[in-house]
């Protein structure tokens, strides 16, 4: 290969990290959005109160909510709102399926005090942006979970590479020296992997763990063999469900679940109630497994089992049953950071920001390594850096501005227009389109030298950026009834810190623009400064 | 003029030479890693002494770190030719054993 | 959490300062003998341990190594953007958190 380890090293680490990187920064920043994702379906929703009733009343309302629509059903399940991840209450069913297949499944936001159907609009939320991350969107489920997939196998061989070929990984940690062009974006790139890489590691080989039934399914098949239900055989075995509830099919009324759920808060303390899962309700053999809040990584938690009819306890089922279980559970704990309190979870979402301000870092630094080079070339810069380019734009400031037109969309389409999460998530994707595809159209409408497109596209998306985000706490006064003031007096954390985060992006990205603006006006007119600005003409600067 | 063309027809020839050994890499990086990992994995799952579900869970956990590590080493080897014949030995040797130690499992022993 | 943050930065700090490059960044005047590389290197690797102690007493073991390692690469982030624009601002952090901990203690 090259000519040393490293060298071959770093040709797997900067063009794997190439080929990937823009489907990374897209995995990256949904993901890191996903911490909070049901932060933004409140904010999305702003219809919601936050107000919730008593775990007695809210589980009495549930109760006669899913036997009003799903009497009969294989399957009941309740998350009450003292769910730490999930505080609203929420059901969901599913019906018996017929030849084995699975029947109709549904699920209701409830108001925990009148049991009725929350009505707010209809939008994917916050869940949607974090399903995004790993389910991409448009695409059959398993061609995206095979993609996701890849990209994150080339992610981890990146980030092994990139420790190997980065020398002086310890006494460089602190390093960063700005304005020296392609050394600080080294610089820049290399800090923000090595000051979280625990955290890039941990989330990237957790990622893979999730799907890792579907990326290795030799392994099942030389062990359970290749029937159709081997695959299930193995879950059982790794996850001890070895008792499968049968039906009875005889009738009985389902017990009295606000017991069973104190007796349950006795043994944990109170607002512990994770979840309640109900076994064919309204038969003789009906069960209840109530398991409890997330307090450590170990993403399993333990349950109490009830015989549904009777209420009677039948058994305490730990949280750990095996080893290389609780391995693949703690992995998926820490990705997921279920178990986080408000303050652990700022620190994952800052460190999923790091890692996709890496991600980008290393983009941007590909190119502007490449630049010089290109930019002498006869005809012009290849088609392949012109690419590169253009896609470094669309991702890393078209993602920022794509989620900005979904929560414009949010507030600005009409409450009863049916369609309206559908067409949040079509109007994040055209932007991302639209910002792909500006510099090319910028070249069309005015003719320039390449790398000036390429870098007044830079500043112009940025300002416009700048504002998308700066006016969002306008529109949401405007749209909605949460203003900025009336969320300070009424101390509505959740809003205000929304705002907060907007006004913060919206300042870095004009603050940005103004610097590249500076940077441009240097590069051009080196004796142009601040006091002599205003008598050169505008023409001579945007030449 | 002649050697002028020449000259850049071997350079073109050395450019495709070259870009064929890329590919040729990257393909037994990512196809062989895959099929070596895979086999990796399934030779754990017979060696482990626990239960059967939890050996294949814990294949399953060590796969990717096998995937990485034949990745770098099919990248770290100077000649292609050595690290194809090197991969295809392995996998062969794998797959007996393997097939082998499934005939016996079978058998019951 | 403040306490294990102030502490994890003091501990960042340390190491930085324990590095040539940054104490010239930060202590333009002195001078580094190797003597000093190994007290402050010392000093970082101590600050950790507390940091450590502090997170893991208030959030339990699993959860208090992960929160850890939020603080640190919220720490070491600060830091290193600090150091070229303004080091007097790491210092006069620094000592506030120092002076913050004692007060806690007492």
């Amino acid at each position: 290969m090259k000519s040393g380890f490293r060298q071959s090293m770093s040709w797997v680490h900067t063009w794997g990290g190439l080929v990937v990187g823009w489907i990374l920064f897209f995995i990256f920043l949904t993901g890191t959005l996903g911490y909070f994702d049901t932060e933004i379906d409140r904010w999305m929703k702003p219809e919601l109160s936050s107000a919730n009733a008593s775990l007695t009343q809210s589980l009495r309302v549930a109760e006669a909510r899913l036997q009003q629509q799903a009497p009969g059903a294989k399957r009941w399940f309740i998350s009450p709102p003292t769910n730490r991840d999930n505080p609203q209450l929420r059901i969901f069913w599913e019906m018996p399926g017929e030849d084995g297949k699975r029947g109709i499944i549904g699920n209701e936001l409830l108001d925990s005090f009148t049991g009725e159907p929350v009505t707010a609009r209809a939008t994917g939320g916050g869940r949607a942006l974090y399903e995004m991350h790993y389910a991409l969107h448009y695409l059959p489920s398993t061609l995206a979970y095979w993609i996701v997939g890849i990209c994150s196998m080339f992610m981890l061989v990146a980030i092994i590479t990139g420790v190997i070929i980065h020398k002086k990984i310890f006494k460089d940690f602190f390093t960063f020296r700005p304005k020296k062009g392609q050394r600080s974006w080294l610089d820049m790139h290399n800090l923000l992997s090595v000051i979280a890489l625990p955290f890039h590691l941990m989330i990237t080989y957790s990622g893979l763990i999730f799907f890792v039934f579907t990326y290795m399914p030799l392994v099942i098949t030389s062990s359970y063999g290749t029937g159709a239900d081997a695959q299930e055989k193995f879950f059982d075995e790794l996850f001890s469900e070895t008792e499968k509830v049968q039906p009875a099919n005889l009738p009985a009324n389902l017990s009295s679940l606000s017991n069973m759920a104190t007796m349950a808060e006795t043994h944990w303390g109170s607002n512990q109630i994770r979840y309640i899962d109900i076994s064919y309700p309204g038969d003789a053999n009906t069960r209840v497994s109530i398991g409890r809040n997330l307090h450590s990584p170990l993403r399993a938690s333990p349950e109490f089992i009830f015989n549904g009819a009777t209420g009677e306890l039948l058994n305490n089922k730990a949280a750990l049953t095996s080893a290389p279980r609780a391995v693949r559970d703690v992995l998926l704990g820490l990705h997921e950071g279920l178990f986080a309190d408000l303050g652990l979870r700022w620190l994952y979402f800052f460190s999923g920001l790091i890692g996709t301000a890496m991600i980008a870092a290393g983009l941007i630094l590909w190119v502007t390594k490449r630049r010089p080079q290109q930019l002498s070339k006869s005809q012009g810069p290849d088609f392949g850096h012109r690419l590169v380019e253009s896609l470094n734009i669309g991702m890393i400031l078209g993602l920022p501005l794509a989620i900005a037109a979904y929560f414009w969309a949010n507030r600005l389409l009409d409450v009863n227009f049916s369609a309206r999460s559908e067409w949040e998530m079509h109007i994040l994707f055209i932007t991302l389109l639209v910002v792909a595809f500006y510099p090319f159209t910028r070249s069309r409408l005015v003719k320039q030298t390449f790398i000036n497109t390429i870098q007044l596209s830079w500043i112009e998306l940025l300002w416009i950026l700048s504002f998308a985000y700066g006016f969002l706490p306008l529109l949401n006064t405007i749209t909605t009834e949460r203003s900025v003031f009336k969320s300070i007096t009424t101390h509505d954390w959740l809003f205000i810190s929304f705002d907060i985060i907007f006004f913060v992006t919206s300042v870095i990205a004009g603050l940005t623009a103004r610097k590249m603006q500076k940077n441009l006006q240097q590069r051009v007119h080196p004796s142009v400064n601040s006091s002599n600005i205003k008598s050169i003409s505008r023409q001579e600067l945007t030449q | 003029m002649l050697i002028f063309k020449i000259n850049t027809a071997m350079k073109q020839q050395t450019d495709q030479h070259y870009r064929w050994k890329i590919i040729g890499r990257v393909t037994l990086a990512i196809i062989g890693g895959y099929i070596l990992t895979n086999l990796t994995s399934i030779l754990i799952y017979f060696l482990l002494p626990l239960p059967k579900s939890d050996a294949v869970m814990t294949a399953m956990l060590l796969s990717f770190s096998i995937y990485t590590g034949v990745v770098i080493w099919v990248f770290s080897m100077r000649s292609l030719r050595s690290v194809f014949w090197m991969m295809a030995s392995v996998i062969f040797l794998m797959s007996v054993v393997i097939l082998t130690l499934q005939f016996f499992r079978r058998l019951g022993i | 959490m403040l306490l294990a943050l102030g502490l994890t930065y003091l501990s960042c700090l340390a190491f930085a300062i324990s590095l040539k490059r940054h104490f010239h960044q930060l202590f333009s005047s002195h001078r580094l003998f190797r003597k000093h590389t190994f007290i402050f290197k010392s000093l970082g690797w101590i600050l950790l341990a507390l940091s450590i102690n502090a997170s893991v007493q208030l959030y339990g073991f699993a959860t208090g190594l992960v929160v850890l390692c939020g603080l640190f690469s919220a720490a070491a982030f600060l830091i290193a953007l600090l150091l070229p624009y303004s080091p007097r601002t790491i210092i006069g952090i620094g000592s506030s958190s120092l002076v913050l901990i004692f007060i806690w203690f007492i």
